[in-house]
């Protein structure tokens, strides 16, 4: 089934995605309906969650020319929002607009049930921001943040999400994933013919920038853990070849065209390597590439299919996919050479893990009475929950922070990408504006 | 899988054709196509019979590791299940050789035990009513409010106010409990001592001597930490703290 690789996958890909049977390989096999796609990705809030806490995110004082675009707390506040766990007030609702402490009526903000109080200013100095942010806790009347930051104009975003990551941790204790970055595929209609687009946005979906396009499907975008690289599989030359691009400068360098299939690159903890699915010694098994010196280490011999790798928190560790059961399931292989162990008995098929950096999941798809969803297995316990309610999701990635995992799913016939709490929570949706977007991999938290 | 497979039959077969080209040449080239025809014949029944093997296999293999997670997960209920079981024993137990209120308190006998091997049980006061309640609060901020510092500071008190009773073994106990969780595991360590030394014969004190095992081994010792719990083993061969002292030394 894996030599359908030398085939051109694009025309017989649909029927692909529609058999449950063959989804998984439809992985590999990438099937996206024709559509235009542009390069930005829209918000869709789709579902507040019950337990999130109310925060009042006050518009920041601005002093001088602001860059254009949306305000400086505006995005700060829907930064909060979309984590799921805040709900945020509408400034058009709020009492009182303070921007120092002095200024601040606790029992106005209590008045509104607010649990915590944002507020700042910012100023432009030349071509620069300077902003000073402090958050409050309205029950304990304490202030529990003060800081002051500044960026160049060019990079109001950037300080924006600072902001958030300041006031999230602040507030969960947990530092914040808003600085970070998320990359993709999308696919769009060009005169008839498909157009794969990697892009590498921000994580509400902003400041998208295409950095590699191809007639040829684009898969498994892979982040080298210091945020600098990504490896992916790209079918070009008409075959699937992994790729490492060096994002600053465009450099790519192809890490491994072996003949037959060359797929799933994912990082080692260190960046030192890469866990590749290849099948030049004739069936798809589980190999660590040396990046320096392209040496390769096969990890698994066994006669069924073993793929999609992914190092566990430790480094060590390796989880991946093998159907040695009859059906897909997660392996954990806890050293190179020893015995595989079983992770996933919930149904008769697991794929595509995802372990958490913390060590104590991994985040998987799983099909479930002919729906797929996302599921993850707590590693100590071995209990499994299910975490969506979506019916045909794949391509799980958890953010850096363990409090967030993107996946891609259909709406409305259309490939979207959904960001939901990693405890099941829904929170909000990144289709793009036109055509389908897959695919999804959450950059690590690079300081 | 199945198309590698049979590319690999397929070049097998090549290979054999290629040694069938070297037999001599006097032999009529229809028999050597008869000949190719029944070892393509062969090959193509070895070949299923290798797909229907690894079917098999396959499906046995799922069964078997479904069976093991099976097992494991009931042998894990039923360890759980017996140590629900002898906490809800164990606090009956406390209920019924706990007397009335007001009944007892005359009734401490404080004999002096010396230090021996084998612990001699010995008569404990039992508690006032004022006693029970002071320990039922402790109780609470423990269990409940998990404020540690407070109860800490309430458990010293109590120990200062109610010394050599029944239930100071006990603070005595929480005390080390509240430490490990904290952890100050320095402070753990003579609370659990105290318990496991001072009161030998208190039926706190394997469970003590265990949790004293804990510590050291959360300090990094141990060596220490496995003669302790060989120490509990060997102290109160019977109780549910040996049982756990043995599962320790046996995942060690």
């Amino acid at each position: 089934m894996f030599l359908d690789m030398n085939d051109r996958p694009c025309s017989r890909s649909l029927k692909a995605a529609i058999s449950g049977a063959k989804r998984w390989l439809a992985a590999l096999v990438l099937s996206l309906a024709s559509l235009h796609a542009q390069a930005e990705l829209m918000i869709t809030i789709s579902e507040g969650v019950e337990s999130a806490i109310p925060v009042a995110v006050v518009p920041f004082k601005e002093t001088g020319v602001m860059p254009e675009g949306e305000r400086f707390s505006d995005i700060v506040r829907s930064d909060l929002t979309m984590s799921g766990e805040f709900s945020t007030l509408s400034p058009a609702k709020m009492l009182s607009l303070p921007s120092r402490g002095d200024d601040v009526y606790y029992r106005d903000w209590r008045l509104l049930g607010q649990r915590y109080l944002v507020i700042g200013e910012v100023t432009r100095v030349g071509d620069r921001l300077n902003t000073r942010f402090e958050v409050f806790d309205v029950a304990s009347q304490e202030r529990i943040l003060g800081e002051t930051a500044g960026a160049p104009v060019s990079s109001a975003r950037s300080l924006a999400h600072y902001i958030s990551d300041k006031v999230y941790e602040a507030i969960t204790g947990v530092p914040g994933a808003f600085s970070t970055r998320l990359a993709y595929v999308t696919l769009q209609s060009d005169n008839g013919q498909p157009l794969y687009k990697l892009q590498v946005s921000d994580v509400d979906g902003k400041r998208a920038r295409v950095r590699l396009e191809s007639r040829e499907p684009i898969l498994s975008p892979a982040w080298s853990p210091d945020g600098r690289k990504l490896a992916y599989v790209s079918f070009e030359t008409g075959k699937p070849v992994v790729y490492i691009h060096e994002l600053a400068s465009g450099q790519r360098t192809a890490i491994a065209d072996f003949p037959g299939l060359n797929s799933a690159p994912a990082w080692s903890p260190d960046g030192r390597s890469l866990l590749l699915t290849l099948s030049k010694d004739g069936n798809a098994e589980i190999y660590k590439m040396d990046i320096a010196s392209r040496s390769l280490t096969r990890l698994t011999t066994h006669w069924s299919i073993d793929t999609e790798g992914s190092w566990g928190a430790d480094g060590r560790g390796v989880f991946f996919t093998s159907d040695r059961s009859g059906g897909p399931q997660i392996y954990y292989m806890e050293r190179e050479g020893t015995e595989p162990r079983r992770i996933t008995f919930g149904s008769r098929y697991n794929a595509r893990p995802r372990p958490s950096d913390d060590g104590a999941y991994v985040y998987y798809v799983h099909q479930r009475e002919g729906a797929f969803h996302i599921a993850r297995t707590n590693l100590e316990s071995g209990e499994e929950t299910v975490l969506t309610r979506t019916l045909l999701d794949e391509s799980p990635s958890v953010s850096p922070n363990g409090r967030m995992l993107i996946y891609a799913t259909k709406q409305n016939g259309r490939s979207v990408l959904t960001v939901i709490t990693s405890e099941g929570g829904s929170s909000y949706t990144l289709p793009a504006s036109e055509g389908d977007v897959r695919e999804p991999a959450w950059s690590p938290i690079v300081r | 899988m199945r198309k590698i497979l049979m590319a690999s039959v397929a070049l097998s077969l090549c290979g054999s054709a290629l040694a069938q080209s070297a037999t001599p040449a006097y032999q009529d080239s229809r028999s050597q196509a008869q000949q190719n025809a029944g070892a393509s014949q062969a090959n193509a029944e070895l070949f299923y019979m290798l797909e229907q093997l690894q079917r098999e296999v396959r499906q046995l293999r799922g069964e078997l590791e479904e069976q093991r997670n099976q097992l494991d997960r009931l042998s894990q209920q039923s360890r759980s299940r017996y140590i629900d079981l002898d906490q809800r024993i164990l606090g009956l137990n406390e209920k019924i050789s706990e007397p009335g209120p007001g009944e007892a308190a005359a009734a401490a006998s404080d004999v002096d035990v010396p230090a021996a091997s084998r612990p001699e049980p010995r008569d404990y006061r039992a508690p006032s009513a004022e006693e029970q309640q002071a320990y039922q609060q402790i109780q609470s901020l423990i269990r409940e409010q998990k404020d540690y510092d407070a109860a800490i500071g309430k458990l010293y008190d109590f120990i200062g106010q109610y010394p050599e009773g029944d239930l100071t073994v006990n603070a005595y106990y929480w005390l080390g409990e509240v430490y490990l969780v904290k952890p100050q595991l320095e402070q753990a360590k003579q609370a659990f001592t105290i318990v496991a030394s001072r009161f030998a014969d208190h039926r706190k004190a394997p469970d003590a001597a265990y949790k004293l095992g804990i510590t050291l081994d959360k300090m990094g010792d141990a060596e220490e930490a496995r003669q302790q719990m060989d120490a509990v083993i060997r102290s109160y061969p019977e109780s549910g703290a040996a049982e756990l002292a043995r599962k320790f030394l046996a995942t060690e």
